[in-house]
Formats: C-alpha cells, sequence, structure tokens
C-alpha cells in the first residue's frame, strides 16, 4: 500500500496529480491525504482530513509514503523506519510561502530511505522499485558528525574569564 | 585534568529527543540534565534530572517564573558548559550560564527547516556558539551548520 500525504496547511495538486497518473499504472492501492486539493484523483481513495491515530495507521502501514518535503512527515518516516518519495513544494508556484522545501529536501536526499521526485514520472519508478530502501534507526553521518563536533566543544571547557 | 561539568537543557517533546540523540556528545562529561517533564526523564532512564517549569513568550508570568528558576539550576550546578536543543526554558538556562562564564551552545531544532526559531535568534546575540541543523539556514559562523540528527 502507498499512502500519500500533503500536510494540512496548503494544497499541492501537483503532487495529487501525479500520484493518481502513477495509481493508474500500478497494481498496488494507493490512499491519500488529500487536504484541501482541487484536483479530485480518480485512481485512488482518499481523505481529505486524518484523525492522528488513523494518519499514524496508514503511515504504518505502507510499503512507501509519497509526500511533500516537510519536515513533520520526515521526522514521522524516520520514526516509522519507511522509505519516502518526496516533491518539494514550489513557492513560484504558490504551493508555499518560499522555496525552503528544495534546501530541505536538498539536504535530506543524502539519506537512505529518501527518494526525491519532481513528477509522474519519477514517483512511477520510484513506486515501481520492488526493493526500496527505508530510513534506518542508525546514526547517520549527518549525525555523527553533529555529536563530533558538540564534543569537540565540549572539551575546550569554559569561555576564558576576561580580566 | 578535573572532568568537564555540563548543563544539558530541554524541554520535552522533539527538543528533549533530540538532546537524547545528542546524548553520546557528552560521554567525557559530567552531565546534569535539566528537563520540563519528568515522564521524559525517566523514560530516558536519567537519575537526577533537574526539573524546571516550561514556559514561553506567551506567558509572561511563567517567563519570570523561568527566569528565576534557572539562575537557581546555573548557581547551583556551575557548569563548565551549557547546552539546549530548546527551547524557551532552555534559552534561559543558556543566558545565566553565559553570566557565569560557562560555554554555551545552542543547537536549534531539526525542526525549523525554514528559518532560526525565535529562541535561536535571541540565542545569536549571546550564547558562545548557535548551531543550525539546515545547511541552508548557516551564516558563517553564526549560526553555524554541523550535522543534523537525521
Amino acid at each position: 500500500m502507498i499512502f500519500l500525504t500533503i500536510g494540512t496547511q496548503l494544497p499541492f495538486d501537483r503532487l495529487v496529480e501525479a500520484m493518481d497518473k502513477t495509481a493508474e499504472q500500478i497494481e498496488e492501492p494507493v490512499f491519500g491525504q488529500i487536504g484541501r486539493s482541487s484536483y479530485t484523483p480518480k485512481n485512488f481513495l482518499y481523505a481529505d482530513h486524518l484523525a492522528p491515530s488513523e494518519f499514524e495507521s496508514y503511515f504504518a502501514e505502507a510499503r512507501l509514503i509519497v509526500a511533500h518535503a516537510g519536515i513533520g512527515t520526515i521526522l514521522t518516516a524516520s520514526r516509522l523506519q519507511k522509505s519516502l518519495a518526496l516533491m518539494a513544494r514550489s513557492g513560484e508556484l504558490s504551493e508555499h510561502r518560499n522555496d525552503h522545501q528544495f534546501s530541505t529536501l536538498k539536504q535530506m536526499r543524502e539519506l537512505q530511505g529518501i527518494y526525491e521526485i519532481e513528477n509522474a514520472d519519477s514517483l512511477w519508478r520510484v513506486a515501481s522499485h520492488s526493493a526500496l530502501k527505508t530510513m534506518s534507526s542508525c546514526p547517520s553521518p549527518a549525525r555523527l558528525a553533529l555529536i563530533s563536533s558538540i564534543k569537540s566543544l565540549i572539551s575546550a571547557g569554559p569561555t576564558p574569564t576576561l580580566r | 585534568m578535573p572532568q568537564i561539568h555540563v548543563l544539558a537543557i530541554a524541554s520535552g517533546g522533539g527538543h528533549w529527543e533530540q538532546l537524547m540523540l545528542l546524548r553520546p556528545a557528552f560521554d567525557n562529561a559530567a552531565v546534569s540534565y535539566v528537563s520540563t517533564s519528568k515522564a521524559h526523564a525517566e523514560h530516558a532512564g536519567i537519575a537526577n534530572c533537574i526539573l524546571m517549569q516550561d514556559c514561553n513568550q506567551d506567558e509572561p508570568r511563567k517567563l519570570a517564573a523561568g527566569l528565576l528558576q534557572s539562575l537557581r539550576i546555573v548557581r547551583k550546578t556551575k557548569p563548565d558548559v551549557a547546552i539546549s536543543t530548546g527551547a524557551a526554558p532552555g534559552l534561559l538556562c543558556l543566558f545565566w550560564a553565559r553570566i557565569h562564564g560557562a560555554r554555551t551552545i545552542w543547537v536549534d531544532s531539526i525542526a525549523n527547516a525554514e528559518k532560526l526559531s525565535l529562541s535561536g535568534r535571541i540565542a545569536l546575540r549571546f550564547c558562545t556558539i548557535v548551531i543550525t541543523q539546515w545547511r541552508h539556514l548557516a551564516n558563517g559562523d553564526r549560526p553555524r551548520y554541523m550535522g543534523s540528527i537525521l
């Protein structure tokens, strides 16, 4: 099962439409939380809103999560060790206030289990992949770097006192 | 050489989770933890966690109480280094720690992917080091990108 989630704040018709095109071409069932989209899916079941327990349930059950590049979704996928296909919301297309999701995605796509998608074609490629990697519970290189940096900073001790 | 004493502060929830993920950084130090949630501390198996009342900028009375509590905590623990992953209670502790000559480290939450948090922006004014977990939010040395928990 593939679970689509676009967040609760803003519509994301471009992603919902890409999921719809892909759903038509694959066997796997798809369920979507599509919020305030004006695009109506024809090839998968959807709800505009899900209660937290329902959301968690779909998320946990899915083989693949398809989502906007929101940090909340990424943290949930990390916690549940899921495979995540992410499309960044564009500020230019009024999908968000600005382009920060592109920056988010640029850093996050380094992580195991995160796949970057731009359109229906790239989404189809990820969705039809039989052996997707999942987000790992092991510390990433980025986390190890942060830990190591903080350890060094601590070893310097207190700040020198001014006379 | 005497062991370095670290004061590590985080509010409950995501801030605390991130602090817990950074624990290996404290391996060579003596650590005193401060949290706003006893349950979180117990869940992480931390004995003697100092508890502080939660507070934020929307409740001035609680903020004032927090200011006093954090001063007491810093006076009692006399840390060499103080580090916080947020939120406001952590900032208050870092403030007093700075005044008492400690090295102060603010780690902005990974949740702030669009811009530095308000507390983080205030931290820029006085903390020894301010860290963002997003490369695109780094601004030279203040704030610095040094990695991220994800």
